[in-house]
């Protein structure tokens, strides 16, 4: 395992350097600057003027970027424009609220995804098999801020005293907590878990034809253990490949999930970043998304190679 | 001389003025969450942007919910009639030409940090805002002062040499007076530190900030709700949504909005006189807006009165001003001079040749800006001119704004209604010197001077003639006043907005 680190060290550190360079100068190819956010509407274009200045604002882009890029190398995200504060701080401040959805609808996809898949995957041309295809089908073609909307209205109805708006910290207030990102991790989970669903279905289906099986039907291995030892767990490698790839995709759609539920996350932050024209977090945010993109890329192949023997890491 | 003399508890006169939400700030709301009588108070504020304490010396919406809970100035406006009322300044004088002003100092106020307020506090906040990296909408008029100095412990004086005996109070108005001690903290909120009656604990930037009462403060009547904690919510489904949940009372709302509110009992409706102004300007340097008949006949088109309805649900009023309609000397005839007549500016569009004229509006991409363009063009369209627009992201139009750039025509958006038109027609970004509507300076400027100038009848006089000159001109047609809508918990009582939309609490209370 450590040789296969090794060898996709130069990708991932190519990737970031990449990353980078795309992050630091899409933002400013985008017309405004954050000198005119910060100046205010009733600005002149002096006072524009001499807050770039203060910023340091009017020097050359490769400078600009060489010096983020050395502070970035040290630990040093820099500071925000807009607030003056760290973006170290302000990522700080955000993470525990993302990683708690993302956490939370992770499970909740894992979970929900895995039994309907294995239901859907095991029950035969039967109503109830209809029913399972019909509830995927459903939660897939459903957009999870279109699922978050119904619920609310639904809990609205149902338990008007359930708290559907804002955070609290699962660490420190883990009931209160609990109660509200329950709305939002399932309004993120279900499309997802829909479409692993779909996945270890169609595989449970496929694998359960193979000759392997088959041989294991005629031994007379019972059927629940053909199920689980059998079909199921050649069914997940590729599920495992999604999961990890859904987990990103739960990262990216809470942007949304958290604007309708009031959760101060990083989605948060970088669409008001994004719209004050904040580079300093806008740029971080964007090579941190990646990096933890490529790093639970990698360690979905170290899944799929423990789930596989047949996948050996260390082959080149 | 002209002396005022206060000796009252005048803080909390001022606040038992009218409720008013006012807005060159954006639409504030505020939501009461009384706890049993033996707990703390927490009163819970929701608003759509994040607090800008880096701005605190300029007029920012999203500051008018905290600015005035940590921050006090030496006068305030009085809401109903704009007469200026005490604040950290006790009295004052004005000099018979209008150029000196001398104001005494309230003995006894400390800043939060515990150190005494003193003249060299008011010198050193003035000094702020004219400095040359200000942001403060009064920049230019507080670098008109030639010297500000104090002329003892609890006195200040300032001159200039042209008369400011209007102008001062509008920047008394929005200079809240900051401790030099703790300045650098106001940059990243870090350390906010002022003599308000509540004190800065603990800023989350885009996500929370949290004030405790400041049991020290100055006035007779201490505060009575203990925290206040304001929620930053962007999203508007999200403050739907807190309403239905009851986790947060929503209160900021759009005029469209606050219909649903008007029979809920558990809420009322805050207007203000002041709020927003919606003009659309003209560049008088583009064809066929350099025609001064083109650009009437726009002021002829618009149907003021559709747009009130149809955008704002008829909260606000039709005006060509650009400034109250209660400044002295203001007539129906110059508040309502471009009344609705399609069929005379049809005509005079095809007198002057522009009729099939293709016209870009840039407008920046708020809501009520865009619904506004929908009924303008429309109306452009019916009198023979062919519109497009051009919707910009708000930092970009600003941008644009800033350096007169904005095309043949655009619409936007101001607040800071409340502070004189004297002021007014220095800082709003539609009507100020630099202008993106490049209206020729040289008698325009001899207007403004006259009427900056001018004290009294001679200022009555002096606006009359500023305001036919720039009907006249027509660069710039304001389609509507609107006033900003705060919906307010009935639970919360006591709670005020000043005349230029600044939220005071001090004699908040919330019950049950």
């Amino acid at each position: 395992m450590i040789r296969f680190l090794i060898n996709r060290l130069p990708s991932f550190v190519l990737l970031l350097v990449v990353t980078s360079v795309i992050a630091f100068a899409l933002p400013r190819m985008v017309p405004g600057d954050p000198a005119a956010a910060l100046a205010g509407s009733d600005a002149t274009a002096e006072q524009i003027e001499a807050i770039r200045q203060q910023l340091d604002l009017g020097r050359p882009f490769v400078v600009q970027y060489f010096d983020w890029l050395g502070g970035l190398v040290q630990g040093d995200l820099g500071t925000s424009i807009l607030s003056g504060r760290p973006v170290a701080e302000l990522i700080g401040d955000r993470v525990e609220s993302s990683l708690e959805l993302t956490l939370v609808a992770a499970t909740l996809m894992i979970v929900i995804g895995g039994v309907l898949g294995v239901l859907a995957g095991t029950k035969q041309k039967n109503w109830i098999a209809g029913l399972l295809d019909g509830i995927i089908g459903l939660l897939v073609a459903t957009p999870p801020h279109v699922t978050g909307l119904v619920m609310i209205l639904i809990m609205t109805l149902v338990l008007p005293y359930w708290p559907i708006s804002g955070e609290a910290s699962l660490i420190s207030d883990p009931g209160y907590g609990f109660q509200l990102i329950l709305l939002p991790a399932l309004a993120l989970s279900l499309p997802q878990a829909a479409a692993v669903a779909r996945l270890i279905q169609s595989n449970m289906r496929t694998v359960a034809q193979m000759d392997f099986v088959e041989l294991a039907r005629a031994k007379g291995v019972p059927p629940r253990r053909i199920i689980t030892h059998h079909i199921l767990r050649n069914s997940l490698g590729n599920a495992l490949i999604v999961i990890a790839l859904r987990v990103g995709e739960l990262l990216s759609g809470a942007v949304v999930i958290e604007a309708i539920f009031a959760r101060n996350g990083l989605g948060q932050l970088a669409v008001a970043a994004t719209q004050s024209r904040d580079y300093m977090v806008v740029q971080v945010i964007i090579v941190g998304a990646v990096a933890i993109a490529a790093l639970v890329n990698m360690l979905s192949e170290i899944g799929l190679a423990i789930l596989d023997p047949r996948i050996r890491l260390d082959t080149k | 001389m002209t002396d005022t003399n206060h000796t009252g508890p005048n803080r909390r006169r001022f606040i038992q003025g009218t409720l008013t939400a006012v807005g060159a700030l954006s639409l504030t709301g505020l939501a009461g969450e009384a706890v049993a009588a033996d707990k703390p108070t927490l009163l819970k504020i929701a608003q759509a942007s994040d607090v800008q304490p880096r701005a605190a010396l300029a007029g920012r919406g999203p500051n008018a919910t905290w600015r005035h809970q940590v921050f006090d100035t030496l006068t305030t406006l009085d809401a109903e009639t704009g007469e200026p009322m005490p604040v950290l300044a006790t009295s004052w004088t004005i000099s018979d030409d209008s150029k000196t002003v001398v104001f005494t100092l309230r003995d006894g106020v400390t800043f939060h940090t515990g150190r005494a307020f003193t003249a060299e506090d008011v010198i050193y906040t003035l000094n702020l805002i004219a400095d040359e990296g200000s942001i403060s909408q009064m920049a230019s008029i507080a670098r008109k002062f030639t010297q500000v100095e104090a002329t003892g412990p609890l006195e200040v004086t300032i001159t200039s040499t042209d008369p400011i005996g209007k102008s001062i109070f509008d920047v008394a108005q929005l200079a809240v007076i900051v401790d030099q001690e703790t300045i650098s903290g106001l940059e990243d909120g870090s350390k906010v530190v002022g003599t308000g009656p509540f004190t800065w604990e603990e800023w989350k930037v885009g996500a929370m900030l949290r004030l405790a009462k400041n049991p020290n403060y100055w006035a007779e009547t201490k505060p009575a709700i203990d925290a206040i904690e304001i929620s930053i919510i962007t999203d508007r489904t999200a403050h739907a949504n807190a309403a239905r949940s009851g986790t947060q009372f929503v209160f900021e709302v759009t005029p469209s909005e606050a219909v649903p509110f008007e029979h809920d009992r558990r809420v009322t409706l805050m207007n203000s006189p002041a709020g927003l102004i919606f003009p659309v300007g003209m560049n008088v340097t583009i064809a066929p807006m350099d025609n001064k008949a083109v650009r009437q006949a726009v002021g002829y088109a618009i149907d003021r009165d559709r747009i009130l309805d149809q955008v704002f649900n008829g909260f606000g009023s039709t005006s060509d001003l650009w400034w109250s309609e209660t400044e002295a000397g203001m007539t129906d005839d110059l508040i309502h001079r471009y009344s609705y007549d399609p069929d005379r500016a049809r005509q005079m569009i095809k007198d002057a040749g522009a009729e099939g004229a293709e016209i870009e509006i840039s407008l920046p991409a708020i809501p009520m800006v865009q619904a506004v363009f929908e009924v303008l063009q429309y109306n452009l369209r019916e009198v023979g001119l062919v519109p497009t627009g051009r919707v910009l992201n708000v930092t970009e139009f600003d941008g644009l704004q800033a350096n007169q750039d904005l095309g043949a025509m655009f619409q936007q958006i101001h607040g800071l209604q409340g502070f004189s038109a004297a002021t007014l027609v220095d800082v709003l970004a539609a009507v100020r010197d630099q202008n993106p509507s490049n209206i020729p300076l040289e008698r325009y400027r001899a207007l403004k001077d006259k009427l900056q100038s001018s004290t009294g009848e001679a200022y009555t006089v002096a606006l009359k003639e500023l305001a036919e000159y720039m009907l006249d001109e027509a660069f710039s047609h304001v389609m509507v006043h609107a006033p900003s809508v705060s919906v307010v918990s009935t639970k919360l009582t006591g709670a005020r907005f000043n005349a230029v939309g600044y939220l005071e609490l001090v004699d908040a209370k919330l019950e049950g």
